[in-house]
């Protein structure tokens, strides 16, 4: 299977901040890669650096096989990008910003209105696209500018928090167009994203970044089931957080993570749920069971303060 | 290629064209001006000729037409920079045309056009209002010193855009450069009605040539101690010297534009 995204040892240097640490990616043709992280974890960086907007400080990155700084029109050529601020412009109509970005990027007219009609349609636009972009709510910014994108049908597509502001059911429908852009036109798509949701449900495979490292890789379902079975998330009250701390045994001690003072502890095995439980119930004030998501994966990970 | 470029033009012009009433507005302000500005001054100044055949009148006319141009291409570019830098869409812009030097040319070209625009709106209702001007003048010379003016103003307004990359440097490029360029030159008045102390700032200022030359092409005088040719020369080092920084500092202000 072809390379469509080729990240090697890449280095981001910033006057006052390393924000990429030598990370490495490879993404084949089609498959939908997501880059999870924190605030300022470096993924928008990264997604600037494919788009050819930013420049590595060293490493290198391919676009099928083009070099993103030395071969950038190569590059462009071949992708388009949602940004995660606004980019569109305000004063005009909200067809008239689709209209003229897919003349841009060079899709004949007719192809042009087509497509425009059938992404409308498809995401409950069709009557709001002649009004100006200043008049639109946040979620109908979104989803012109999902649609910028989607109208010119790039090999490769740059997603950043694409789905941002969207309600569930507009967040749904934007995935499954890109599933279909996916399985229909063969697209690449590398996605920055918070939402553990939208990267579980679309990604092939997901890499976790973090002060501008890659601490984890693989796909959704690997990451949990590395993380184990289930998650004990344990609510209790400050003055009693040591003592909860104290009684999970020391081969759990490893998988326990503290946000506040609820403790998240995640179970090789489901049976642990009832000894452990049976134990701390008295110093609590819930204690939940549930399938590990990607979310735990994120928290675990990154999230390094380990109770005890 | 060229398509595409035209799409970038359209564009420009859509936006700046979506906001009829901020265009008309400045036109109506111009017309105003001429009408109660233009007969104070020519009050003041009385009946005489400023120049053989041409009263104060007719003398402003010529200058606001240019000024118009100046003010409307520096505005439209500025702003049109400022806005597509401010909100990444350079960035897009140039992952969609694929070379910076298309989004020069697609900007270059719609300012050039909103200055042609702006010209001959301005020039329209001011042949009902001054007939007699255009009874002398040489029209089609004029309208041609539109559409060239257009182009000089263009490479002077890129470059000055490329200054306004801040709300406070916006402002002071529209605001005072603007004021500047307008007040020390003969727009307004002739040469000799400006202080000596302020001469210089007029003849290292570019509207000074472009309005002389208006006035020669339209009405065959020429307000500057020396042969128009040299106003010419002297246009040309400006739209060069303005084409080599404007490119060079767009291309950086480009490169500095994130998603």
């Amino acid at each position: 299977m072809k390379v469509a995204i080729r990240i090697r040892n890449l280095v981001k240097k910033y006057p006052r901040v390393v924000a990429l640490k030598g990370i490495n990616i490879e993404v084949p043709e089609g498959n939908i890669y997501g880059l999870l992280g924190p605030n300022g974890a470096g993924k928008t960086t990264t997604v600037n650096i494919l788009a050819t907007l930013l420049k590595p400080s060293s490493g290198t990155v391919q676009i099928y096989g083009f070099d993103v700084t030395a071969q950038p029109k190569d590059v462009r050529r071949l992708i388009d990008i949602v940004p995660q601020r606004l980019c569109l412009d305000l004063r005009l109509t909200g067809f008239k910003n689709l209209y003229f970005h897919g003349r841009l990027k060079g899709v004949p007219p007719r192809l042009l209105l087509k497509r425009i009609d059938e992404l409308a349609e498809a995401l409950e636009m069709k009557r709001h696209l002649k009004r100006k972009v200043r008049e639109y709510s946040g979620g109908m910014i979104r989803k012109v500018q999902i649609m910028q994108a989607l109208v010119t049908q790039p090999k490769v597509l740059l997603l950043d928090e694409p789905t941002l502001a969207l309600d569930p059911v507009s967040r749904r429908i934007v995935w499954d167009l890109l599933k279909r852009l996916v399985l229909e036109k063969k697209t690449t798509i590398f996605m920055a994203t918070h939402n553990t949701v939208e990267a579980e449900i679309l990604c092939d495979k997901v890499g976790l970044l973090n002060h501008g490292l890659l601490i984890k890789e693989g796909s959704p379902r690997t990451l949990r089931e590395q993380l184990g079975v289930g998650v004990l998330e344990i609510r209790t009250k400050e003055e009693y957080l040591n003592k909860v701390v104290s009684i999970v045994p020391d081969y759990l001690k490893g998988k326990v993570v503290q946000i506040r003072s609820t403790l998240y502890v995640f179970l090789d095995k489901e049976d642990y749920f009832e000894t452990l439980s049976a134990k701390i119930r008295d110093y609590c004030l819930e204690i939940v069971y549930r399938k590990i998501t990607l979310e735990d994966v994120f928290i675990k990970e990154v999230r390094r303060k380990i109770a005890g | 290629m060229l398509a595409r470029v035209l799409a970038l033009v359209n564009r420009e012009l859509c936006t700046v064209f979506s906001e009829k009433s901020r265009f008309a507005t400045r036109i109506l302000t111009d017309i105003l001006y001429i009408a109660i500005g233009g007969l104070a001054f020519q009050a003041m100044i009385g009946n005489r000729e400023l120049f053989p055949r041409v009263n104060y009148i007719e003398y402003l006319v010529l200058g606001m037409i240019f000024h118009r141009i100046f003010s409307d291409t520096v505005s439209e570019t500025s702003i049109s920079l400022f806005s597509d830098q401010r909100s990444g869409m350079l960035g897009l812009l140039l992952v969609a045309l694929e070379d910076p030097k298309y989004i020069i040319i697609g900007k270059f070209l719609s300012s050039a056009i909103v200055g042609i625009i702006s010209g001959l709106t301005l020039l329209a209702p001011l042949i009902v209002v001054v007939p007699s001007l255009f009874v002398k003048s040489n029209f089609s010379a004029l309208i041609l010193w539109i559409a060239l003016s257009s182009v000089i103003y263009t490479s002077l307004s890129m470059l000055l855009a490329t200054v306004a990359v801040t709300p406070e440097r916006l402002n002071l490029v529209l605001n005072i450069v603007g004021s500047i360029v307008a007040f020390m030159s003969n727009v307004f008045y002739p040469i000799d009605y400006i202080p000596v102390i302020f001469r210089p700032i007029v003849y290292i200022n570019p509207m000074t040539y472009v309005v002389t030359l208006a006035r020669f092409f339209a009405l065959g005088i020429n307000e500057l101690p020396f042969d128009p040719m040299y106003s010419v020369i002297i246009i040309l080092i400006y739209i060069l010297v303005s084409i080599i920084i404007s490119v060079k500092r767009i291309y950086k202000l480009i490169e500095k534009t994130r998603l």
